[in-house]
């Protein structure tokens, strides 16, 4: 986390100026999986694939693997059960 | 040579550094500038887009949109409408985004008053901003091409101030250099981290929580030091295109002075005509220092200036101001002060208020002041000049 | 190659710090994977800004800016008025010296459309943004404005803002002795947004993706001002469970809470009828901000008040 980082840190020579972040879309470092234990189980017999759940997660932590196949990122999960509500079929049961 | 008011020659330096984004908001007196320049942007002069924004405060934001962008702005402003863009004046010089503004110095309100004083500039000196301050049309003109290259050398923003009214509405002898000098003088803006570049993209603005703020906080005072060192080179620079110089501090006839004024900005040439017809009636050592940079303060120069004066015959130096610090010593006395703190001979230094909401000085009034040092009929006390006391 | 299409990841990364169950990212992402086109973005302080750029992280694989509260509309006027002045000068470069010289001499290459987006909650638009809002509106700028609406300061605890509805229970307007909540209405921004002529505007709910993307794109391919107006029920401060925004947004619109619909060149299109009528109660009893109504016959009257302004609303946009 940024704490840990900033740690690291040795002098105010050492960091890009105006506080500028020049590594797009490094918060993946932040593994905000860590919120929450809850995490959410995909019965495979009743989706449809329809990627209503990889839309609603706000964390874009529900992947559409090679096959089809829906899993979560338990690196980012954070147990919000959006994507509970979002499947038509009711496939998916956070746990 | 060309005729042209204080507003005028801002206009024309801008025409000539044809900046490329140009977010502007009228407030008197420094319409004109804006006007002008609106002018030579509808006759096709330039390649600068206006935006005319719907507040001072979006102005400023529009220059630092378009600067963090990749581009050069450049914008102006005055007395309520610098004070209402405080906030980005801020977020200008924490994002180290060399901007370029050009202030036509008004009162500040209450009470509302449209004529000159330095309380809109002053009120505004710890928001980060290189500050050059003009005497006449001349240096406003020479001015902005110096506080451009500077504020690209050290990535901070500067303000080239002029009296409003004073300076920006009256008609002077402009001396001007080529287009083509002056593109060679102020190069091309090349932008370090371009929020236009979509291949490396960034990230400006980002909150800081305590864990980082000071550091970032200490390269911005770091920026402003190098400011302060890379001052001279560049105004040397300029100084081999137009034959004029351009010290930090400007001294007249300091040689032996007895008594020197400090002021900066129009009163400044008042001050300085003045001195001469004194020193021709009365032989008195009298000297003058005109501040042109402002910000960051010249404090060693100032000192060793001092130093080698009191050496040989300085006893007292009167501050000039045009604002009022309320609550504490006036702005250029405060600096001054503090500046000799550490001399171990000291001259006395007498704080003078002059001019606020626009009330006239006088070479009369520059002369009793010169007679009042030398006649030591001073003491400690705040005086003001012109003021039905 | 773009440094974004190394790591791989959307737009929005995940790693930012909005609470479990925020629609915002989801409103992002829909809105920046609508644009075929290479996208800047702006952001007023809020919510949205604060969670995806905590120093030294950023969730942003896109070019972003952040500079106050109330102009993130003037800050990215001027990103855009920018971008149109250096085209102009690599064109100029381009026929006068050649290729690639414009890139040589300013050190980046230019892309040749960019889609300006400013996000904003309802704070930064409602209230304090609104002026910086209008000015970049009538002066026609080339960019899409969403506002993630929220109804409250909800980075800040929940303050109320003049999007919160009547009778909320915002930490400022909180029921009481001699209060039942917030006594105005909420703003109308959309009456305010049509007024400056712009060639496109549109209300839509994130329950419904598919609607959000195709306002989206529409609005990516108009030139001009474009303003989007999104609801975004706040888990943490309308107190609901996490997962169920969508079900509540759903909800917002049934009840003709939030109607859907497009104003575009002067006409407006409403994009859904409820097929029936739904007591506003339906929507209001789900969060705790709205409680308090239901205990009280103030609260009631309350109630009923809504409904009416809702069904006046209603009555206004189907004419």
């Amino acid at each position: 986390m940024g704490y840990n980082q900033s740690q690291k840190l040795k002098s105010w020579k050492d960091i890009p100026p105006a506080g500028l972040i020049l590594s797009p879309g490094n918060s993946r470092e932040n593994k905000t999986g860590s919120w929450s234990n809850k995490k959410p189980f995909f019965d495979d017999k009743k989706c449809t694939q329809c990627q209503l759940c990889v839309n609603a997660c706000p964390e874009a932590a529900i992947n559409s693997g090679k096959d089809k196949k829906i899993s979560v990122n338990p690196d980012y999960c954070k147990g919000c059960a959006a994507c509970v509500e979002a499947c038509p079929r009711k496939a998916i049961k956070l746990n | 040579m060309l005729a042209q008011t204080g507003a005028q020659a801002a206009a024309e330096a801008m025409r000539q550094i044809d900046p490329d984004v140009v977010p502007v908001y009228p407030i008197t007196p420094q319409t004109p500038i804006v006007e002008s320049f609106s002018k030579i942007v509808a006759d096709g002069l330039v390649n600068s887009e206006m935006i005319h924004v719907e507040s001072e405060h979006s102005a400023m934001s529009a220059a630092v949109g378009a600067q963090a962008a990749g581009a050069r702005a450049v914008t102006a402003s005055s007395s309520a409408g610098l004070a209402l863009m405080f906030e980005v004046l801020g977020v200008a010089s924490g994002m180290r985004l060399p901007i370029l503004m050009n202030i036509a110095n008004r009162a500040l309100s209450s009470p509302i008053n449209i004529h000159c004083d330095h309380s809109d500039s002053m009120g505004v000196r710890d928001s980060g901003w290189i500050q050059i301050y003009s005497e006449n049309a001349q240096e406003v003109y020479d001015h902005n091409f110096l506080a451009l290259k500077l504020a690209e050398k050290v990535s901070l923003p500067a303000m080239v101030m002029q009296d409003g009214f004073i300076t920006s509405h009256s008609l002077e002898n402009l001396e001007i250099l080529t287009d083509e000098q002056v593109k060679q003088f102020i190069g091309r803006y090349k932008p370090q981290y371009p929020l236009l570049n979509i291949e490396k993209p960034v990230t400006m603005g980002a909150i800081q929580l305590p864990d980082y703020f000071f550091e970032t906080k200490r390269q911005q005072i770091q920026a402003m030091s190098q400011a302060r060192e890379q001052y001279d080179a560049v105004a040397q620079e300029l100084s081999k295109l137009t034959g004029r110089s351009y010290p930090k501090i400007e001294t007249h006839n300091l040689e032996n002075a007895q008594a020197i004024i400090v002021v900066l900005n129009s009163t400044a040439g008042t001050a300085l005509a003045a001195m001469r017809k004194l020193k021709n009636e009365f032989r008195e050592k009298v000297g003058l220092i005109k501040i042109r940079l402002f910000l960051p303060f010249p404090q060693e120069e100032f000192r060793e200036i001092i130093k080698k004066a009191v050496g040989e015959n300085l006893k007292t130096i009167a501050v000039l101001d045009r604002a009022v610090s309320l609550g504490s010593d006036a702005p250029i006395a405060k600096e001054i002060k503090n500046a000799l703190f550490d001399l171990s001979n000291k001259p006395q230094v007498y704080s003078y208020i002059f001019g606020l909401g626009g009330r006239e000085i006088f070479e009369k009034d520059i002369k009793k002041v010169y007679l009042d040092l030398i006649s030591k009929k001073t003491d400690h006390q705040v005086k003001y000049i012109g003021l039905r006391q | 190659m773009p440094e974004k299409e190394i790591n791989n990841s959307p737009e929005l990364t995940p790693g930012h710090r909005t609470c479990a169950g925020c629609p915002a990212p989801v409103i992002v992402r829909a809105v920046l994977e609508s644009s075929d086109d290479p996208v800047v973005v702006a952001a007023a302080t809020g919510c949205l800004e604060v969670t995806t750029t905590i120093y030294p992280q950023t969730s942003w694989n896109v070019p972003f800016i952040h500079s106050a509260f109330e102009n993130a509309a003037a800050t990215i006027a001027g990103v855009e008025t920018a971008f149109q002045v250096l085209k102009n000068k690599k064109e100029k470069i381009k026929l006068e010296q050649g290729e690639g010289v414009f890139e040589k001499q300013f050190g980046f290459d230019l892309a040749n459309k960019i889609n300006f987006i400013v996000f904003g909650g309802d704070g930064g638009t409602y209230d304090i943004g609104l002026q910086s809002l209008s000015g970049a509106l009538e002066r026609g700028h080339n960019f899409l404005y969403v506002c993630y609406d929220n109804q409250g300061y909800m980075n800040t605890g929940g303050q109320r803002s003049s999007a919160s509805p009547k009778g909320a229970d915002t930490s400022t307007t909180p029921p009481g002795k001699f209060s039942t909540g917030k006594t105005q209405f909420r703003k109308n921004l959309m009456e305010i947004v049509a007024a400056h002529d712009i060639p496109y505007a549109a209300q839509a709910s994130p329950h419904n993706l598919a609607d959000l993307r195709s306002k989206a794109k529409k609005a990516f391919s108009i030139r001009g001002p474009k303003f989007i107006n999104v609801l975004s029920p706040c888990p943490t401060v309308w107190k609901f469970p996490p997962g169920q925004s969508s079900e509540i947004a759903k909800l917002a619109v049934q009840t003709r809470f939030w109607p859907i619909y497009e104003i575009e060149n002067h006409r407006l299109k409403l994009n859904w009828e409820p097929p029936e009528f739904t007591p506003v109660e339906e929507f209001l009893k789900t969060q705790k901000r709205f409680s308090h109504l239901f205990k009280t016959d103030q609260g009631k009257k309350e109630i009923q008040k809504i409904q009416q302004k809702i069904d006046l609303e209603w009555e206004k946009l189907k004419q």
